[in-house]
């Protein structure tokens, strides 16, 4: 595990990014990646709830009965996520809206329960806080990407003001789920080409 | 006391469930007073947006104080006006909370009511009372705001229609809720698809309802919009959701009786 801080924040963006090399939160990163906007804001919130997931978990670490560590993490990560998706209601509705069941889903986000249950358990609350965010924009990075090309060449727009000029047709398939999957396998082969240590040995 | 004792462990799933419950309730119960005026004013939004007042071209723009003026300022000339009718005579009526509150409460009988066949929009909730909208600009009265409500392919679409003030034709049509695939059935939502009712569409033709989503281009223009493509039962849906509103369980009487 890494031990400095800044490794602690900027290891999950490329090095171990939770998306790219440990193939976690996939569901929503199909989902929500149809337009930059809501994937923005999605990236927000989950990089908001696992941080604070991860502060919860380290601050009560030493005091939780490991039988049953599981359903406690698991009971302030749906309380964050409810909170989460109350605020957004209250103040971005339209987004709200449009992310609808996705933003209540960030519960069943591995990337979530991952980061409680391997780092939180371990380490103390402020370089938790670190971690939580550093995988929050790793996820962010990943749907950020993934949205900015399914926008680009599904509806022609970006962040909904249209960019590609009216002859372009738009790409119907890159506004579905399947093209999140090309896009994401895509994105794993650029990074390992690059990353050559995160290839997989047979 | 070890941490593998079981009264500790009673005692700590005890207190963290309290603890995340005041966390929760307290959110829920501060930002209700938000979430439910940005829900109103969403809907309210809609409204003005098939209204074509001069308000209703950049709706981002518009205020609170704004929109609630439309709706209750009756000095100004450019306004809303919300009533009420009894869907079954088509008459406009007075109704009070408790009435609206209990015709609520047997919706989903009245539904049943209606045979399956007639029930083109697949509703499980038909009220009796029913809101609509009369929109003046300038002063003077201009088109009538229906809500529509029709299952499109995968979801519920809720919508209202705009019809013009002699209640020949559909003038506009928009959906403040809908699940249906973005870029297919999504697409009733775009300009595109908005702009073709907009452009006035006859309801009635020889054979009662006529509003129709073509598949394809639209043959009969005084009636039909095009069809959207890969999203033929959204289509559908709309087709069948307009069949039914402006049939004889929706505004039909209330149109034919020369409306209020």
């Amino acid at each position: 595990m890494a031990s400095k801080n800044s490794e602690v924040l900027l290891d999950p963006l490329f090095n171990n990014n939770p998306i790219a090399l440990q193939v976690l939160g996939i569901c929503s990163a199909l989902a929500v990646t149809t337009k930059l906007e809501t994937a923005l804001v999605m990236s927000l919130a989950l990089t908001a709830v696992v941080a604070c997931s991860n502060v919860a978990v380290s601050v009560i670490r030493t005091k939780i009965p490991p039988s049953i560590r599981i359903i406690v993490q698991l009971t302030i990560i749906a309380s964050l996520v409810i909170i989460t998706d109350q605020v957004l209601k209250a103040f971005v509705y339209d987004i709200a809206k449009q992310l609808s069941v996705f933003v209540g889903l960030i519960i069943t986000n591995c990337i979530v329960m991952g980061r409680a249950e391997a780092f939180a358990m371990q380490n103390g609350p402020a370089k938790s806080f670190l971690d939580g965010v550093g995988n929050g924009l790793g996820y962010s990075v990943v749907l950020i990407l993934v949205a900015f090309f399914r926008e680009l060449f599904g509806s022609g727009n970006l962040f909904g003001i249209q960019v590609l000029p009216d002859a372009y047709q738009t790409n119907g398939l890159m506004l579905l789920a399947p093209s999140a999957f090309f896009l994401i396998g895509l994105g794993i082969w650029a990074l390992r080409t690059w990353k050559t240590d995160q290839i997989e040995e047979n | 006391m070890s941490l593998n004792s079981n009264s500790y462990i009673i005692g700590f799933a005890a207190s963290v469930c309290i603890v995340c419950s005041l966390f929760v309730s307290g959110a829920a119960v501060s930002l209700k007073e938000k979430q439910s005026l940005n829900a109103k004013l969403d809907l309210q939004k809609n409204i003005i947006s098939v209204a074509e007042l001069p308000e209703s071209k950049d709706l981002s723009a518009l205020s609170v104080e704004k929109i609630e003026g439309l709706f209750k300022d009756s000095e100004n000339p450019n306004r809303i006006e919300q009533l009420y009718i009894d869907i079954d005579t088509g008459k406009v009526v007075d109704v009070d909370d408790a009435q609206l509150e209990a015709d609520k409460k047997k919706c989903s009988e009245r539904a049943q009511g209606v045979a399956k066949k007639e029930n083109t929009a697949k509703l499980s909730c038909y009220r009796q009372y029913q809101d609509i909208y009369k929109v003046y600009s300038g002063g003077q009265f201009s088109r009538y705001v229906f809500p529509v409500v029709g299952k499109g392919l995968w979801s519920t679409l809720k919508g209202f229609a705009a019809v013009e003030s002699s209640g020949e034709k559909v003038v506009g049509l928009t959906f403040y809720s809908h699940g249906e695939t973005p870029g297919l059935g999504g697409e009733i939502d775009s300009a595109k698809f908005k702009g073709d009712w907009a452009k006035g569409k006859k309801i009635y033709g020889s054979n009662g309802v006529a509003l129709k989503v073509a598949k394809g281009a639209a043959k009969n223009a005084d009636h039909e919009v095009d069809g959207l493509s890969g999203a033929t039962l959204t289509g559908n849906g709309v087709t069948g959701m307009m069949s039914f509103w402006f049939g004889q369980y929706g505004y039909e009487k209330f149109l034919k009786n020369g409306g209020a």
